[in-house]
């Protein structure tokens, strides 16, 4: 009886384990849509269905929705959240920003939207992960890119792919198709000392967040030029992926569909936005960019073989397997600037890696130092989960009998040894044998 | 005429702050070195004139220098030229080589100010006469066309040539003048140009004064900021400022004319029992004295919290020309702290003497000030060069071209653009109040300079104007090529793109291994060291030997196999055996070897033993 109930604890303790973390591999597709109200879900019906397209599963909820919940029974519902509620002061239900902090932490993705208002749940959130939105009734202005479409305020602003990340994991083919987009919205400010975030889309240099009811400017604005953040992207420790975006209208059907007339006169028949909006969504839900490494081999190159430790100045050969999630499945990757550190305390040596068919090599001479040594793979770019692998080996010393023989040098010592024994086996013939004549002759 | 002065004292430590007496010795010096070798036939007018001022009468050798450099059709040359001859005893010009080039720029209806004060100048020194009202008129013809401070100057000092009627109609301007100076930090006057303008202007006042007999007319407060200025220019850069500011300084020192009074505090700036008292000089700018003083200690305030310690205590002359008072302080009662002391001084003559305040720590503007105007769309084409201690001041309106008025609007942006990192430094403009808003932006590259984190470099500066109800925003570049220079190292920007990119390949360096001797040494040293068997064997053949004592049997030959076998087993340890294999087989090969050794040794002792 105690023994079942041992088990019966260690389930538990399992589940729970288990349940705290989420797979972050992109191959669940779980999103929770948060609204302010049910309308969004009419206006932005383009973007939603792309989604679908794609395979999300999504759950439309109000966001003050009193029975609000993301955890049940202890394990996450949802993988990924979008929060298109800028309005909502307060979440329903057991939604709030730690909430949220904590999904992060579990390896969830969130996507969030802004408008010329942000609620104290979301600021809270965003400035957890770094990002300051300007305050409520502040939008970007800018008078020397805007649309035709403008209510005179300036506010809905043409932003050029010019200021746009250039990472095609991140926007897609969004930059290379050079096509403008549209944004009405609230500007952020990005803390500088957070590694983390990456800048997607910035305002022009002329552009500015105030509030464009204001005369003349009272202080100094909260993002100037081209420190005016539109889209800005996190990308955790663990992996988990945030985005924030600073207009709601970017995912609008309108902001889609629309033509976009610059004030300078550039015509362009179709918004960038569709392009940018579904490819950003698919890189912070983590249908792209998501690497894995497997089938860590390291060997001798003269036999093949992976001895018990490695000794010094004897040639290795290390050897893994990159994978890459494409569309739904593991591919192999093919980026070739793996790096591999041979590292004891400092990398020893740092080299780069041969793909061939995501099968990965490099090869080098163990240093002449001995110690405990690790095979570290950090790779860490734009765009791709942060892979970090370490594997250790130990590097001894030569044995004594291992050390170099026959050394050319050495021959006069090696000669005059065997030409003494050669001296002395022969002078024991004559110390033996050798009779003299002469004292025979005297004494005759 | 009482004189407020104010010296900041440390209790037991003190002091004080002062205008400096001028740096005379500075200027001599400057002028000797200059004496030594001349380039030209200005700076040898400004050198001998200079020394002079200073006292020093120069011998009529400099004569032969003065016709060596003069040009004769250069009227700049030629007034330097009579002016230097005028500093020497005796030395007369050949008046009639320049009569033509003078009449010449006299009669000139192109002629500048500066170059018509030249011929004017030049010919009254000659004693050539010159028809005064055709000159006056002349002058008021410029004036329209070049209303520059300099030409003005200019203008004074070809007055003070000229009868005292036009002189004095000249002096009365001198107010005017005064006006146009600008007011630094509100302690210091000076004119657009720095201290060569300012010293030439200043000088013509005095100048044009003196020929019409009337005293200068300038505020005593603004000659005391005008006085401030030229006593701060302890060095300057060129014979000319530094002749000009010599003038300046007998001018200010003239019993004729309002002196301004230094005051300096002369004992060290702490207050101990060493030394118990506060020495101050009253002198005049040259540091001479100015006759006797009632100087007053009005109050002696303490810094931190206003206590005042002293008040209305007389200050005892301590030299027999009034020039040093003191001020008896060390008190074991007067709590320590830095303390402000306020003097009053009372000339007891009737002298003209104002106060000069302390020296003010302000900004050196001998870069000179420069100011370009600018109009929608053009920018400006020069490169604009700015250092660590300028400031970049932008004043701009926006005029409604339909009604004509000044308007406001929300976006006045300043941009600075790194042209190599493309980085923006954006700063905003700031509308004046009232009707005609101005903007103003201000960059002083020392305050500002953590913005451009102190990058050294080319920027693009651009405006940026725009408001919802422009009917256009504008972009309007202003200067494409502003280098800017800052006083500190370049920080470099934060990046973290460098956290997303390879880092650098390590190859690991082994270590060297140990240097042999060449293979063909190594081989000749083998070869050297065989050479003794091979002597042995030549040896023996060359005495002969005998084997005749080899008993017959087979003991021999099993001893002498078993002994080639040990030094066999040798060379196998060597090749390829280790030591435990080498033992087993020596202990083998021993036995053999011990049996036959003893019985072949035994068989020839025998024998030997027969023998005998």
């Amino acid at each position: 009886m105690a023994r079942l109930s041992i088990v019966c604890i260690g389930l538990v303790l399992l589940a729970t384990v288990w349940s705290s973390s989420l797979n972050i591999e992109g191959s669940s597709k779980r999103v929770l849509v948060l609204l302010d109200n049910l309308a969004i879900r009419e206006s932005h019906s383009y973007y939603f269905k792309q989604l679908r397209d794609r395979g999300f599963e999504i759950t439309f909820r109000s966001s003050d929705d009193s029975s609000l919940q993301i955890v049940k029974y202890g394990e996450y519902i949802y993988d990924n959240i979008i929060l298109f509620a800028p309005g909502t002061k307060e979440f329903g239900g057991r939604l709030d920003a730690e909430v949220l902090t904590e999904f992060i932490d579990a390896g969830g993705n969130i996507l969030i939207a802004g408008s010329n208002t942000i609620g104290d749940a979301i600021r809270e959130f965003a400035g957890e992960c770094g990002i300051e939105f300007a305050d409520d009734k502040n939008a970007v202005i800018d008078h020397l890119n805007y649309d035709a479409n403008d209510d005179g305020q300036h506010t809905l602003i043409v932003a050029s792919p010019d200021n746009l990340l250039t990472s095609e994991l991140i926007t897609g083919q969004a930059k290379r198709a050079g096509l403008p987009f549209l944004f009405r919205g609230i500007g952020m400010s990005s803390d500088p000392e957070n590694p983390l975030l990456l800048d997607v889309l910035t305002g022009s240099s002329s552009s500015y967040t105030a509030n464009p009811d204001e005369k003349s400017l009272a202080e100094y604005p909260i993002t100037v030029g081209k420190r005016t953040l539109l889209i800005s992207v996190l990308q955790a420790r663990n992996n988990a992926r945030v985005g924030f975006v600073g207009s709601l209208d970017f995912f609008s059907n309108d902001f889609f569909d629309s033509a976009v007339r610059s004030n300078d006169g550039k015509k362009s028949d179709k918004s960038g936005n569709e392009e940018l909006a579904v490819s950003l969504t698919d890189w912070i839900f983590k249908q792209r960019g998501v690497l894995r490494a497997r089938n860590i081999r390291h060997y001798l190159k003269k036999d093949k073989s992976t001895p018990r430790f490695y000794t010094i100045k004897n040639d290795l050969v290390f050897n893994v397997q990159f994978d890459e999630f494409v569309h739904g499945k593991w591919m192999p990757f093919n980026g070739t600037d793996v790096q591999l550190e041979f590292v004891r305390i400092d990398p020893f040596v740092r080299a780069t890696m041969k793909n061939k068919g995501g099968q990965l090599e490099a090869q080098f001479c163990v240093p002449d130092t001995y110690g405990i040594y690790k095979f570290v793979i950090d790779y860490n770019r734009v765009g791709y989960t942060h892979l970090f692998s370490a594997t250790q080996v130990s590097v001894h010393p030569l044995r004594h009998t291992e050390y170099e023989r026959f050394i050319t040098s050495a021959f006069p010592y090696y000669i005059s040894s065997f030409s003494m024994m050669a001296g002395a086996f022969l002078l024991s013939f004559i110390v033996l044998y050798h009779r003299d004549d002469t004292p025979k002759n005297k004494t005759e | 005429m009482i004189i407020f002065i104010i010296l900041p004292i440390l209790s037991w430590s003190v002091v004080a702050a002062n205008l400096n007496v001028a740096n005379l010795n500075g200027l001599k010096a400057q002028f000797q070195t200059a004496i030594k070798s001349f380039s030209d036939i200005a700076s040898l007018h400004y050198t001998l004139a200079g020394i002079k001022e200073l006292g020093v009468q120069l011998p009529d050798s400099y004569c032969d220098n003065i016709n060596k450099l003069v040009d004769k059709l250069n009227v700049e040359s030629i007034y330097h030229a009579t002016e230097a001859s005028k500093t020497l005893v005796n030395c007369k010009l050949p008046v009639e080589d320049y009569r033509a080039t003078l009449t010449a720029v006299l009669q000139s209806e192109d002629s500048k100010t500066a170059e018509l004060y030249f011929a004017v100048r030049s010919s009254v020194i000659l004693g050539i006469t010159v028809d005064e009202s055709k000159i006056e008129k002349r002058l008021n013809l410029l004036a329209k066309t070049d209303d520059s401070v300099v030409s003005q100057g200019y203008a004074l000092l070809t007055g003070a040539q000229l009868s005292q009627t036009i002189a004095k109609s000249y002096a009365d301007t001198i107010n005017d003048l005064v006006q146009q100076a600008d007011e630094i930090d509100g302690s210091i006057l000076q004119y657009e140009g720095g201290i060569g303008a300012t010293a030439l202007i200043f000088n013509a006042f005095y100048e044009v004064a003196e020929k019409a007999g009337v005293p200068v007319k300038i505020d005593s407060k603004q000659l005391i900021k005008f006085a401030t200025y030229f006593s701060s220019k302890r060095h300057v850069a060129t014979l000319r400022s530094a002749y000009y500011l010599t003038k300046i300084f007998k001018h200010l020192s003239d019993n004729k004319n309002q002196v301004p009074v230094v005051v300096s505090r002369i004992s060290p700036s702490a207050i101990s029992p060493q030394n118990p008292s506060v020495l101050v000089s009253v002198t005049n700018i040259l540091g001479q004295p100015v006759g006797e003083m009632s100087v007053v200690a009005e109050s002696a305030k303490r810094k931190e919290d206003g206590v005042v310690v002293i008040s209305k205590q007389k200050l005892i002359s301590k030299a027999s020309d009034f020039s040093v008072y003191e001020l008896p302080f060390y008190d074991t009662k007067i709590p320590r702290g830095f303390y402000t002391i306020h003097l009053t001084l009372t000339a007891r003559n009737e002298g003209k003497l104002i106060g000069l305040t302390d020296n003010m720590v302000y900004r050196d503007n001998t870069a000179q000030a420069k100011t370009y105007k600018l109009s929608y769309p053009n920018g400006q084409t020069d490169k604009l060069e700015l250092d660590y201690h300028q400031k970049l001041t932008i004043k701009f309106q926006i005029k409604d071209k339909q009604s004509d008025e000044f308007v406001r609007v929300q976006q006045a942006f300043l941009r600075f653009t790194n042209k190599k990192s493309n980085k923006e430094i954006i700063y905003l403009a700031e509308p004046s109040d009232g009707a005609n808003s101005q903007y103003k932006v201000e960059v002083d590259l020392i305050t500002n300079a953590n913005d451009f984190r102190h990058q050294s470099d080319t920027y693009e500066l651009v405006l940026i104007l725009g408001d919802s109800l422009l009917q256009t925003a504008y972009e309007w570049k202003l200067n494409n090529n502003v280098q800017l220079t800052f006083h500190e190292e370049s920080l470099a920007d934060k990046n973290h793109q460098k956290l997303y990119l390879p880092r650098p390949e390590i190859i690991h360096q082994f270590r060297e291994d140990e240097k042999r001797p060449h293979n063909v040494v190594s081989l000749v040293f083998s070869a050297l060291t065989a050479l003794p068997l091979l002597v042995l064997l030549i040896l023996w053949l060359k005495i002969g030997f005998n084997l005749s004592g080899l008993p017959l049997g087979l003991s021999p030959l099993g001893f002498h196999i078993s002994h080639a076998a040990v030094f066999a087993l040798m060379f196998f340890y060597w090749k390829c055996l280790n030591m435990f294999q080498t033992m087993r087989y020596l202990a083998l090969v021993c036995i053999p070897l011990f049996l036959f050794g003893h019985r072949v040794l035994a068989t020839l002792a025998a024998r030997r033993a027969k023998k005998v």
